[in-house]
């Protein structure tokens, strides 16, 4: 298995309430995985856990065969090589979108570099708004920005959290469209977060159905929403 | 699970030593606390204390008070209506808090005493004679109006900035609600800017409970005076330690009530982009009229008493010419640079590790670094006068070669001290410039494959820029003004502005002190403005 | 690292180097003072110029500065203390930050009741506290004695300033050297039911009170007088010319004086500027500048001080204002005077 997520545990120190509770998923190489689930069921979570951005009360969690988290051991984010489109991108302000590309891969030599950002530049269709501030940009570009800096780095996995909620919903389809293209091109592991069963559809090899941090369905994502095994699942679906 | 991520870093260890070097002169202090009571103390107790805890309260409830109602209504006044000469006194509503109130305490007496311009006046050419006592501000109430015709800039720079944030849709459906605008105001505006005008309060009262130029020259006893007085005065560290620690209480419990009365509740707008307040504008008869009152208050806060000073400075420029100005101003300058820069940094380290690091430990290092703002003046200056002897002698023990008193007959043994009193305006800047930048783009550049350090310098700091400077004006500000500390802890042939101009007060020259003091007043204004007009700029 | 934090870090030792450094060096005497006057600055110069002895000075309050000698020790870096008034300097020795000087230059310049019995400490230069009075309401005939001021004709009639002033503190203090501790609260009693108003102000704004109606008599220090009389403030002299000073029988004086420390580096320099001090040429500036009267009996007092007369003072060693000061301070909070 490329990813595994075996029985984490994740609570807030407060309340000691789980949000995930001996939770265990695993992920073949360049399968795009897609979780659906209301609000508060884990999902962004589980993103946040594979890319080190928190750390699991208990659990492991193995990329590449190589642990990143259990027992003694944390790696932390920055050595991961986990890519992760922010739910409002978090395209650095005070950087062009061309340096906002360059951010993750400045340590190396200037040639490679331009050379990989235009590519990717080409493959995200923004060739004409590199010197452009992300303020300056529409939604959709604003999030293929986003994608082109995450991808850049050449991650080991791809983490997209709701990367359509910020946009008008007369755009999201054409966007979508997009943004598959460009996914499936680069084929790499990608696991998509989203309450929306549009996303799954359109990008998943693979559905899952969270709710209040378990694996309430799983399958191939026609299976699933054709079938819904609970009102629940019915509701998030349709 | 002790924190989140990254446990071993390099900020939690730095902030840590900054964490121990704050709380050390404090420990000097409290280890007193455990000796046997005095006599004295006895003695304190029986005549004093009351008075001090009358005194303290009623100044600090009425300033607090008469500060909200001043600052929050101005503030109100230029964000909601556009009227004459409004935009000016958007900024020249803060120039007040460029005059230390000890100085507008001189000032207004010398302004309202028998030989002052005003009896003077109407003896003079009128033939009237006032009754003095009607223009007596040397009690109770004239201390309040001092502190607070000075202090309210603290309320108002808050809720005005609050003001400007929210959003004109508030107002617009008031009014198609019905609500005319003084009801907005009072049953809208002031309750959602609470938390704004209570913190600003809190600043003010602790101000006032610091405070000591004012009170003494009055002759009103409060905790500061009495804490100088017995330590001082009686030789008597043991009661002076319990009287600071009374009056820690007393800070505590504001404290809390500014917990609770500040609530849990946050009035975010959750969409960023909101349409800000326009003002609405004013013409002709009322807009003259809405004029009057901050014209007023700029008047007596400010006009008035520069205006008095600048006479005063005329008449006695001849006899302080022998002053050395230039190197008093060097000195000043120099002091309130270098401490707001360490105070800066401290602020950024601290306040970087606490967003990072949220386990308990570290969560407590915001209340330490804000802790140095609630203690005495008097009560910092002896800690860190002990442990910066302590701090000698260990060199000397250490390098085995008396090299003698170092670090404690040093400036830096000044600046130390600015540094702990003034962390907490620095720190509380700097943390409000990390909540408004959000954790989005530290964890966007962490998964980018930067470390902590690396996203802070490239990431954070550029972001960080406007509050980082508005902080770092600020605390120059208070430094620039401080008066306690530097008169205790300056090296040998050290003056400052603050404290020359005190000097001459002190020994009741007073018209020698206001060359000074005006100098004090430019240079404050000069670093006022430059916030007021850097923050427009960074709005963008 | 970044550069600009190290260049910070590199700046700030720099600073701590440089203010370090001033310290240490020869030819040069440490003076910890409460004085703040200009003219003293200039009396210095004057004394580095014809020794060639640097004089380093640092001004605070008596009480913080002997506060701070105390804590720094054997280490101190204070040579002399100058305070301006004699209970602190007796505080001084008797908490062991002072030491002796034998020296007849200054035995000879300064009369024995104006230095410690031991010669720990020496009086520089001489203020009374009087009673000043307004010319036109107040007969002199009227006015005899300290005692006398509780007398129910003054009744709402005298100003002075609160007790935390060491000045009151220390005429408190003589009283009780003088005629004991009854006969003090007895008095302070007595002022307190007298006052015109609740204490407020320093000297300088109970003289103007004076004139301004408020009371008929003030408790003050004489150089006020003459400074006001010397204003710039053309409404101040005018004030100032409607008050006349009166020396009650037994006046109490005080000294703003000097001391060597317990723990002096540079002892030689410190007592050359004792001596220096003393001597006729500094005392002729020194007492004049702040209208003040002369230690050194060789000096005359300026022509306004002997204008105000001449005066008999209270008979004791100034050194009981120190040891009194504790008990007066007492007093004063017991009978309410704020």
């Amino acid at each position: 298995m490329f990813l595994e997520l075996k029985n984490l545990d994740f609570y807030y120190n407060k309340k000691k309430k789980y949000i995930l509770n001996n939770f265990t998923l695993s992920m073949k190489n360049r399968k795009t995985l897609s979780i659906l689930g209301e609000s508060g069921s884990g999902k962004s979570t589980i993103l946040r856990l594979i890319a080190g951005l928190e750390k699991p009360s208990s659990g492991k969690i193995f990329i590449d065969q190589q642990i990143m988290n259990g027992g003694n051991t944390f790696i932390p984010p920055e050595n991961r090589k986990v890519g992760m489109v922010f739910q409002d991108y978090a395209l650095f302000p005070h950087m062009t979108v061309y340096e906002n590309i360059n951010f993750g891969i400045n340590d190396l030599s200037k040639d490679i570099r331009k050379n990989k950002i235009t590519k990717i530049l080409k493959l995200v269709e923004l060739q004409e708004f590199k010197d452009k501030y992300p303020h300056q940009l529409s939604g959709g570009q604003q999030q293929r920005t986003a994608l082109a800096r995450a991808i850049v780095i050449e991650p080991k996995i791809l983490l997209l959290d709701e990367p359509f909620s910020n946009l008008d919903t007369n755009l999201k389809h054409n966007i979508r469209k997009k943004l598959n293209n460009i996914i499936s091109k680069i084929n790499i592991t990608t696991i998509i977060v989203s309450h929306d069963k549009h996303d799954a559809l359109t990008l998943a090899d693979e559905l899952i159905i969270l709710k209040d941090g378990e694996i309430v369905q799983k399958g191939k994502p026609q299976n699933v929403i054709s079938i819904p095994k609970t009102k629940y699942i019915k509701g998030i679906v349709n | 699970m002790l924190n989140k991520i990254g446990f071993n870093n390099k900020w939690s260890v730095i902030s840590l030593i900054i964490i121990i070097f704050i709380i050390l002169p404090s420990v000097f202090i409290f280890l007193g606390l455990f000796e046997q009571a005095s006599d004295n103390w006895v003695h304190i107790k029986t005549y004093l204390l009351k008075d001090y805890v009358f005194n303290s309260f009623i100044l600090t409830f009425f300033t607090g008070l008469f500060s909200i109602i001043i600052g929050v209504s101005l503030a109100w006044i230029v964000n909601a209506y556009d009227f004459k000469f409004s935009n000016f006194f958007k900024w020249a509503l803060i120039l007040p808090m460029a005059i230390p109130p000890y100085i507008g305490s001189y000032t207004y007496v010398g302004l309202l005493n028998y030989t002052g311009v005003i009896q003077t006046f109407f003896r003079n050419n009128l033939s009237i004679i006032i009754d003095p006592s009607l223009l007596n501000i040397m009690n109770l109430p004239g201390a309040i109006f001092i502190y607070t015709i000075f202090l309210y800039p603290y309320v108002y720079l808050i809720t005005n900035a609050f003001f400007k944030k929210q959003s004109a849709s508030i107002i617009e459906v008031s009014k198609t609600l019905g609500k005319g605008s003084f009801e907005i105001f009072l049953k809208v505006m002031l309750p959602l800017s609470r938390g704004a005008y209570v913190g600003g309060a809190t600043l003010v009262v602790l101000e006032v409970l610091n405070d000591y130029g004012v009170v003494k020259y009055f002759g009103i006893s409060t905790f500061s005076t009495s804490i100088f007085q017995t330590w001082f005065a009686l030789g008597d560290t043991n009661s002076a330690i319990k009287l600071s620690a009374s009056l820690m209480i007393l800070v505590f419990i504001i404290l809390v009530i500014e917990r609770i009365s500040r609530g849990d509740k946050k009035y975010n707008h959750s969409s960023r982009s909101v349409k800000p307040l326009k003002p609405y504008k004013l013409k002709g008869k009322k807009s003259w009229a809405m004029f009057f009152f901050p014209a007023a208050i700029f008047l007596i806060g400010f006009l008035v008493p520069v205006a008095q000073l600048i006479h005063w400075s005329i008449i006695s420029y001849g006899n302080i010419t022998k002053l050395n100005i230039i190197s008093i101003l060097f000195n000043s300058i120099g002091v309130s640079f270098i401490g707001s820069i360490l105070v800066i940094i401290a602020a950024v380290i601290i306040a970087n590790t606490v967003r990072v690091n949220k386990d308990i430990l570290t969560k407590n290092y915001a209340r330490i670094a804000i802790m140095g703002y609630s203690i005495p003046g008097a009560v910092i200056a002896i800690g860190v006068m002990m442990f910066f002897l302590k701090l000698d002698s260990s060199i000397n023990m250490v390098t085995n070669y008396d090299i003698g008193l170092i670090l404690s007959t040093s400036i830096f043994m000044l600046i130390f001290a600015y540094f702990i009193r003034f962390l907490a305006i620095g720190f509380n800047s700097v943390e409000s410039g990390f909540q408004k930048v959000g954790s989005n783009y530290f964890e966007a550049s962490r998964t980018l494959g930067k470390s902590i350090t690396e996203t802070f310098f490239k990431v954070d700091l550029p972001m960080l820029k406007p509050s980082l400077i508005s902080g770092f004006l600020l605390v120059s500000i208070e430094i620039l003004k401080e008066l306690p500390l530097t008169l205790i802890l300056r090296p040998f042939n050290f003056n400052t502005l603050a404290t020359r101009a005190f000097e001459y007060a002190n020994d009741e020259m007073i018209h020698e002190s206001a060359v000074l003091s005006l100098i004090l007043i430019i240079v404050s204004v000069i670093l006022i403005y430059t916030l007021t007009s850097y923050k427009k700029k960074g709005k963008r | 690292m970044n550069k600009l934090y190290k260049a910070n870090l590199i700046f700030i030792f720099l600073l701590i180097i440089i203010f370090t450094t001033v310290a240490g060096a020869e030819g040069e005497v440490n003076l910890y003072t409460n004085r703040h006057y200009d003219t003293d600055e200039l009396l210095l110069q004057e004394f580095e110029e014809d020794t060639g002895i640097m004089v380093n000075v640092l001004k605070g309050g008596s009480d913080e500065l002997i506060e701070k000698i105390a804590r720094e020790g054997k280490d101190t870096s204070a040579d002399l203390l100058i305070t301006a008034d004699a209970g602190r300097l007796h505080r001084a020795k008797t908490m062991g930050l002072l030491q002796p000087v034998k020296s007849k230059v200054l035995f000879n310049n300064i009369p024995k009741n104006l230095r410690d019995e031991e010669n720990y400490w020496f009086g520089l230069t001489i203020r009374g506290r009087v009673v000043v009075y307004a010319k036109n309401r107040v007969n002199e005939a009227d006015l005899s004695s300290y005692e006398d001021l509780i007398d129910e004709k003054w009744n709402g009639k005298i100003l002075v300033r609160s007790s935390s002033n060491i000045y009151n503190q220390s005429l408190l203090a003589s009283f009780i050297e003088l005629y004991g501790r009854d006969w003090a609260v007895n008095w302070a009693e007595g002022i307190v039911k007298n006052m015109a108003r609740k204490p407020q102000g320093n000297d300088r704004d109970q003289a103007t009170a004076v004139v301004a109606g408020q009371g008929d008599i003030a408790i003050m220090n004489t150089y006020y007088l003459g400074k006001m009389l010397n204003s710039t403030n053309q409404e101040e002299v005018k004030v100032a010319k409607q008050l006349e000073i009166f020396f009650p029988k037994k006046t109490h004086i005080n000294v703003s004086g000097i001391g060597l420390t317990r723990h002096a580096k540079n002892k030689e320099n410190a007592v050359r500027l004792i001596e220096y001090l003393t001597s006729k040429k500094a005392q002729e500036m020194f007492a004049k500048a702040n209208f003040e009267y002369p230690v050194n009996n060789e000096v005359k007092p300026s022509e306004l001080l002997k204008s105000w007369g001449e005066f008999k003072t209270q008979d004791i060693n100034l050194s009981s204002l120190g040891e009194n000061n504790k008990e007066a301070y007492m007093i004063f909070n017991q009978v309410g005077w704020k």
